[in-house]
């Protein structure tokens, strides 16, 4: 009897310490398997991507093509982007936490909110090649572009938002409310302040998300490299850079489009491309905990 | 001594409902001007969620329906035609956490004054800093480092700022929603202390208390809750030395608490 | 009302209950232009995509059966398409999900401390990786092992299963955050009673914190199946995505929904009945999503109920 349990215990013990070891491993994998993915790509594209020239010569250059109206795109295309998905998103978060009444309205609002989250980003893609091209009549553009990838980063935002908001504990709204001031006065003079380092953390990952987007802007922006003129003062000029109805490409474009059309070169162009890509999105990644720390270090420290 | 002070406000009938449930009957109360009346009773028993009625809180909680009349000067508030926003500037309220805001300890004070049009100038914001902090006891302590974040302050100090904060609206109530319960017992005294300086100003006082040494120290008179019903009122004194109600009796005997 | 100070006569501002009415309409604003653009979609793709069937004479059930998806023919067959994204969603989940626990095991129950310090922010970045970025690594490596793997059967070595195995990496990350969250909202109170029971950690892990984290390890998976559902340039740039016919195994090159729709959009028509059933295409990807949220919104409902 006592032998039995003995034994008993042995085995689940056994069993216990086998599982963590199995456990321990899948960690390991998964580290590893991140550490190869980043090393990989850097390694494929780091030499291209430092030689001379590669960051600033044009696409359209016959002796070395760059990647320069590439780059400047992507962040073009992120700053409009950002200027109308942030506001938005910033409105939509404070009405679901401070004003949305109980009903189906809110229901709904809700509801599309969500649906807008788990759509496919190419048939957001898809609906802006139609709405904002066609109906709207902004053409392939950088405006196209801008609007479609606003769609896809609505719901990330907003929820970030949201929680953000949700995290300032409940006294403070209270207290201001109870000195006879209004939510608005509320929400943007108390609990925006309180919010900001998250949200700003928030609202920077976010944009490496966007970032690396390309689905959504094959059909809206385009996927032919722009021919882009810096001298150029026309702002109505297809080559002007800054002109937002002009049709755009992406880094993250570039990429599937050197590898949808093999050919000599491309291949390296592309991973050039791509450890950029991959370099900024790191970048992101540390400037948002950087900023968001830093700021709410300003605020604690006073 | 009610009828010898202006009465404030009263409360006729007030009832608090959560979707269908009733969570305070019907209660008649009536608070004066100078005085400190103490809501006390066992926790749960509807004594906070009445103090939300007086500055009309409650309308900030979903669900929450007050039944009713509180008459504020004579005029009854519970009513949807009432300005909320102006009903609060004349009735304080300061909770149970010190609930500075993330600003310094003058943004705090001139916060809502400015928000409300009060302030023309800077010779009367720093008269209304300086008077607001001296009547909550405060000036003496902060008035070198004014343009400090609240937050470097102790718990008693938040909390005896959050009530500068309050008086700096010139209100005639003040509401205090367990005010102590988060603070020592040395911040605790200085709190008390100040409220009964407030009280003396003429000011009309509520405190929400499950502390009965608290109750006795600072109020005028005392309104015992228990499950949602006002069981009993009366001066102070007489509610601690001859209570009547026998769930009265229970609870200061400690039978429950 | 109350007494009104000389000194305090207010100076003229707007409002209260004016600010707050437009407080209100500001935001609400918001979420009005963001519901209208959600309906727009929805109503869109619907028109767009029904057209196929109510004015350019295709059968809806040949259709979803037709088994050859040849747009220049005028064969318009989505079965492969719908075959070939359900394959690659159900290979990449079964291939996350043992990681995607095993993850979430370990970090939540056996070094909590790693997880959420080093572990999960990690992870996180792999979520910030694009996915022409993962379609580029898979083009290079992964078909490159299907070749060296299966010799010429994986032909050049694109196909549903390197397309599985990219997605996998791709919707780990989403699986086990979720995966976390769920494990670690168990009340500790649960593990403290299987441990006093004598149970070894292994056997409370498995008998109590992930039955009783079951709800919200399902809408974890849900989550990453949505994702890789709905994943397109990454698919594409590894899963061949020429053929467009039944695919017969795991090795041949095949198309998916959200494949099919990228290949063929630049080069149809506005109007013409290849560009009504490439929306066609999109609704049946518009109609997964709302299904997977309602799964979502199921699970979550039931789950509520258990515990009240």
């Amino acid at each position: 009897m006592t032998r039995d349990l003995d034994a008993h215990a042995a085995k689940i013990g056994k069993q216990d310490k086998i599982a963590t070891g199995i456990l321990t491993l899948i960690v390991g994998l998964v580290l590893a398997l991140l550490a190869a993915i980043v090393v990989y790509i850097l390694f494929q594209g780091l030499g291209k991507m430092l030689t001379p020239g590669f960051l600033t010569n044009s696409p359209l250059d016959d002796e070395n093509p760059g990647i320069s109206f590439e780059l400047f795109d992507s962040f073009y295309m992120l700053l409009w982007t950002l200027l109308f998905s942030v506001p938005i998103s910033l409105g939509a978060a404070i009405f679901l936490v401070e004003y949305a009444p109980e009903n189906w309205v809110t229901a709904a609002a809700k509801t599309a909110i969500e649906t807008l989250s788990s759509l496919p980003s190419i048939v957001v893609g898809m609906f802006g090649s139609l709405f904002f091209v066609v109906v709207c009549n902004f053409h392939v553009s950088i405006l196209s572009g801008a609007l479609a990838l606003t769609m896809f980063n609505i719901p990330i935002l907003v929820r970030t938002i949201q929680q953000a908001l949700e995290d300032v504990p409940r006294s403070q709204r209270d207290a201001s409310l109870a000195m006879g001031l209004t939510r608005w006065e509320t929400t943007t003079k108390i609990l925006l302040p309180a919010a900001m380092p998250a949200i700003v953390t928030g609202v920077v990952i976010s944009a490496g998300r966007v970032f690396g987007e390309a689905a959504a802007l094959i059909f809206t922006s385009g996927s032919a490299p722009a021919r882009l003129n810096f001298a150029s003062t026309n702002f109505g000029s297809p080559t002007n850079p800054w002109n937002i109805f002009r049709p755009a490409e992406t880094m993250a474009v570039h990429i599937w489009k050197l590898r949808m059309e093999p050919s000599q070169g491309n291949d390296v162009i592309a991973w050039g491309c791509a450890a950029m890509l991959m370099i900024c999105i790191l970048l992101f990644n540390v400037l948002a905990r950087v900023l968001g720390k830093a700021l709410a270090k300003k605020m604690t420290a006073e | 001594m009610t009828n010898t002070r202006d009465i404030i406000l009263t409360t006729e009938d007030v009832t608090v409902t959560y979707g269908t449930h009733e969570a305070l009957h019907p209660t008649n109360l009536t608070f004066a001007a100078g005085e400190v009346t103490a809501l006390i009773g066992p926790s749960g028993c509807g004594k906070s969620t009445f103090l939300r009625c007086l500055n009309l809180m409650n309308r900030e909680i979903p669900h929450c329906a007050v039944g009713g009349h509180i008459n504020y000067h004579g005029h009854d508030i519970n009513t949807p035609k009432e300005n909320l926003y102006e009903l609060r500037k004349s009735i304080g309220m300061v909770f149970q956490q010190p609930t500075p805001f993330r600003k310094s300890i003058r943004e705090n004070i001139l916060f809502a004054p400015k928000r409300h049009g009060r302030i023309r100038s800077k010779e009367q914001a720093d008269e209304l800093v300086e008077t607001s902090l001296k009547q909550a006891a405060l000036w003496d302590e902060v008035k070198d480092k004014l343009d400090r974040s609240a937050y470097a302050l102790s718990g008693g100090q938040q909390q005896r700022l959050c009530i500068a904060r309050t008086l700096a609206m010139k209100p005639d109530v003040i509401l205090y929603d367990e005010p102590c319960s988060a603070l020592d017992p040395l911040s605790t005294m200085s709190v008390e202390e100040t409220i009964r300086d407030i009280a003396s100003t003429g000011i009309c006082e509520a405190i929400v208390t499950h502390n009965m040494e608290q109750a006795t120290r600072v109020s005028d008179r005392t309104a015992f809750f228990y499950v949602g019903d006002m069981v009993e009122t009366g001066p102070t004194k007489q509610i601690f030395s001859n209570p009547k109600d026998q769930k009265l009796v229970d609870y200061l005997t400690g039978r429950f608490g | 009302m109350a007494k009104t100070k000389e000194e305090y006569k207010d100076k003229k501002m707007m409002p209260k209950g004016q600010l707050e009415s437009v407080g209100l309409g500001l935001t609400g604003a918001c979420v009005a232009v963001v519901a209208i653009v959600v309906v727009a979609l929805i109503f869109m793709v619907a028109q767009q995509g029904l057209t196929t069937f109510f004015a350019d004479g295709i059968g809806f059930g040949s259709f979803i059966t037709g088994q050859n998806w040849i747009p220049s023919d005028g064969r318009f067959g989505a079965l492969p398409l719908i075959v070939g994204s359900f394959s690659v969603t159900l290979l990449s989940t079964l291939f996350t999900l043992p990681i995607a626990l095993g993850s979430a095991i370990f970090v939540v129950e056996i070094q909590p401390g790693f997880g959420r310090k080093i572990f999960q922010p990690l992870v996180e970045l792999l979520v910030g990786i694009p996915s022409v970025v993962y379609g580029l690594i898979g083009l290079t490596v992964v078909n490159a092992a299907m070749r060296s793997i299966f010799g010429a059967a994986a032909g050049t070595g694109a196909g549903i299963l390197s397309g599985a195995i990219v997605l996998a990496v791709m919707i780990l990350p989403t699986v086990t955050t979720l995966s976390i969250d769920a494990l670690a909202a168990v009340p500790n109170a649960y593990r403290e009673g299987s441990y006093a029971l004598g149970c070894t950690r292994w056997q409370t892990v498995w008998h109590v914190v992930l039955k009783s984290a079951m709800p919200s390890l399902m809408t974890a998976v849900i989550m990453g199946m949505t994702r890789a559902f709905g994943e397109t340039l990454a698919v594409q740039m590894v899963i061949g995505g020429v053929e467009k016919s039944m695919p017969a195994g795991l090795l041949d090159p095949a198309a998916t929904l959200t494949t099919a729709l990228t290949s063929g959009l630049s080069n149809a028509t506005t109007g013409s009945v290849e560009y009504h059933a490439l929306w066609s295409l999109g609704l049946i990807l518009l109609a997964m999503s709302l299904f997977f949220i309602l799964i979502i919104h199921l699970i979550g409902s039931k789950g509520a109920a258990k515990h009240d």
